[in-house]
């Protein structure tokens, strides 16, 4: 085995103990492995792989105990069975679990369609500032809403429409009350306010990579702005879109906080009809299967989407 | 360009109309009195004194902030080396790798919660604040990694090899040319894992107990009896701790190629 030499002839001072340390670790490692030059990166990805797959895990107990029929009256547990399923669809209750899968699906394309739009042009917009501190204070107007958490946004949607709120104030200054808090109204303005920003952020890199000089081209040649809006730009962001459209929808759907709070509960949506199930009515066999229902749903959406966004690209 | 001022005018409104919860949590919490309410009584720190000597409020806090530490831990190292396996070192099979490594942002997030409450039932660890941030770390994965990746795809390989032309063993090379060119992802991905577990909510309700509460589910249980000063207060904090984060981001070149123009 060769001996590393530290210094060469013409060093004069002694290697320090952070070089020491460090001929120590690669004489370590060097002993090892004879074959350095196949040495295969796998083991680093393995710890990832583990930590994913907890959840994983979770998520087959979660499908197992949708697939457990329990007696409710001697709280037994039956074998596998569609019970749970059964209940969902064609129970007692069926119809109001159908509306409410209805509901958030709904609540989820408003807000998407609502967010994407606003996003565009405001990507656009926020990528076009050439001051950098204006541009930094662009982002920290998107991000701070996106960063400081759901409830504190939901603190502070309470203070604006809230019986105590802004709103309300106001509104009794002009002789009558504003009650917003509890309207559907008000869960789609909480929704949007985080939305639209994060739609805004996965557009960026898209609405970046349009050179300015196609929509100078366009207007050169006699295209008014709104013609090279829909012609070139629309069109170019489309992967962006499709990202906003993928990650606000998925996000939508799994929406609990504003139907609780700002909607008062009052409507039913489904992660808070599950949480009702698991915790409330302690029956983890339905709230499993509605999870599971829930988690099929919103991959077929997935699907969808992406295979509606590839679709016209071809042509 | 296309945007005018009128389209200025109208981004910049926008803007301003998303931070105005934002405003309001900071107005009031230097507020006056016991309950949140408009017309108001007057200025003062009362808010922030309640949050630090209340102790549920304040004792959720530095859970929180113990979630957050934990979370960091966890995911930093686990991500870092996923990372470079997967956009450096390329592994075999790094694509279907790295699609089940996103499962976090695959599936819904009561969804997640719920299979990791039954899971944890099972094995008996509820109410475990570093199993909380286990749990929190899974669903959040992506984050790191495709922070870190973003840092990867920005590294130049020939530094690595002119690096080793000169001489330097792999280790070395590693430690002075790899490791601080991804720095600034590593930095972005850890600044985005703490900001998420600490203000996470709906998984934390999930998995918390009564006596192990974050602070986020304790604001949940104010916002459904009533809002005192010390939850304004609260927002006024983590409003504050998002400002820095994004200030400390814009710092990181990493992100300015994300914002800027090519011209």
């Amino acid at each position: 085995m060769t001996k590393i030499s530290v210094d060469g002839e013409a060093a004069k001072e002694s290697p320090g103990i952070g070089w020491r340390l460090l001929d120590f670790a690669v004489l370590a490692s060097r002993r090892r492995g004879a074959n350095k030059k196949r040495r295969s990166a796998y083991p680093l990805v393995i710890p990832s792989i583990l930590l994913i797959a907890i959840l994983a895990v979770g998520l087959a107990y979660l499908i197992w105990t949708s697939f457990q029929s329990v007696d409710t009256n001697s709280n037994v547990q039956g074998g596998l069975s569609l019970d749970q399923y059964r209940n969902l669809f064609t129970g007692p209750s069926a119809s109001v679990y159908r509306d409410t899968l209805l509901r958030t699906s709904i609540y989820a394309l408003i807000v998407t369609v609502t967010a994407v739009c606003l996003a565009i042009p405001t990507a656009y917009a926020i990528v076009s500032i050439k001051r950098r501190l204006w541009r930094r204070i662009a982002m920290l107007l998107l991000l701070v809403p996106f960063l400081m958490g759901e409830t504190v946004r939901a603190i502070g949607w309470v203070l604006i429409i809230g019986k105590d709120g802004v709103l309300s104030w106001v509104s009794r200054i002009f002789g009558f009350q504003i009650e917003l808090l509890g309207s559907p109204f008000a869960i789609w303005l909480g929704m949007v306010q985080v939305m639209f920003p994060l739609a805004t952020l996965v557009m960026m890199p898209a609405i970046r990579g349009i050179s300015p000089n196609l929509e100078w081209a366009a207007l050169t040649m006699g295209a008014r702005p709104w013609q090279v809006w829909l012609r070139i730009i629309v069109p170019l962001a489309r992967p962006g879109i499709l990202g906003a459209s993928l990650v606000v929808a998925t996000l939508s759907m799994t929406e609990y906080l504003m139907p609780r709070i700002l909607g008062l509960g009052k409507l039913p949506f489904a992660a808070t009809t599950i949480q009702q199930l698991f915790f409330s009515r302690g029956n983890i066999n339905l709230g499993s299967a509605l999870s599971a229902v829930l988690l099929v749903f919103v991959i077929s959406m997935v699907v969808i989407i992406v295979f509606l966004g590839k679709d016209r690209s071809r042509s | 360009m296309i945007s005018g001022v009128r389209g200025k005018l109208v981004t910049w409104s926008l803007l301003l109309l998303v931070s105005l919860p934002t405003l309001l949590v900071v107005i009031s919490s230097f507020g006056n009195g016991d309950k949140l309410e408009f017309p108001f009584a007057g200025w003062s720190l009362i808010g922030y004194g309640d949050f630090f000597s209340d102790d549920a409020i304040r004792q959720a806090f530095v859970r929180s902030l113990l979630v957050g530490i934990y979370a960091v831990a966890i995911a930093l190292p686990i991500g870092l080396a996923a990372a470079l396996a997967l956009f450096r070192y390329r592994v075999k099979f790094s694509p279907a790798i790295t699609a089940f490594l996103l499962l976090g942002f695959s599936t819904p997030l009561v969804v997640s919660g719920m299979a990791l409450l039954i899971l944890y039932y099972q094995i008996g660890q509820i109410g475990n604040l570093f199993m909380l941030a286990l749990a929190i770390v899974t669903t959040t994965f992506p984050l790191m990694l495709l922070a870190i990746g973003s840092s990867i795809d920005l590294l130049n390989p020939e530094l690595e090899e002119a690096a080793s032309t000169m001489g330097a063993e792999r280790l070395q090379t590693f430690i002075f040319v790899t490791l601080p060119g991804v720095l600034p992802g590593v930095l972005l991905g850890s600044l985005l894992v703490f900001v998420t577990a600490i203000t996470e909510f709906l998984v934390s309700l999930i998995l918390t107990t009564s006596s192990n509460q974050t602070l986020p589910v304790v604001l949940f249980g104010s916002l459904r009896s009533s809002l005192k000063l010390r939850d304004a207060a609260a927002g006024g904090i983590y409003i504050g701790i998002a400002v820095i984060l994004v200030l400390l981001m814009t710092q990181l070149k990493v992100l300015d190629q994300f914002f800027r123009r090519k011209e």
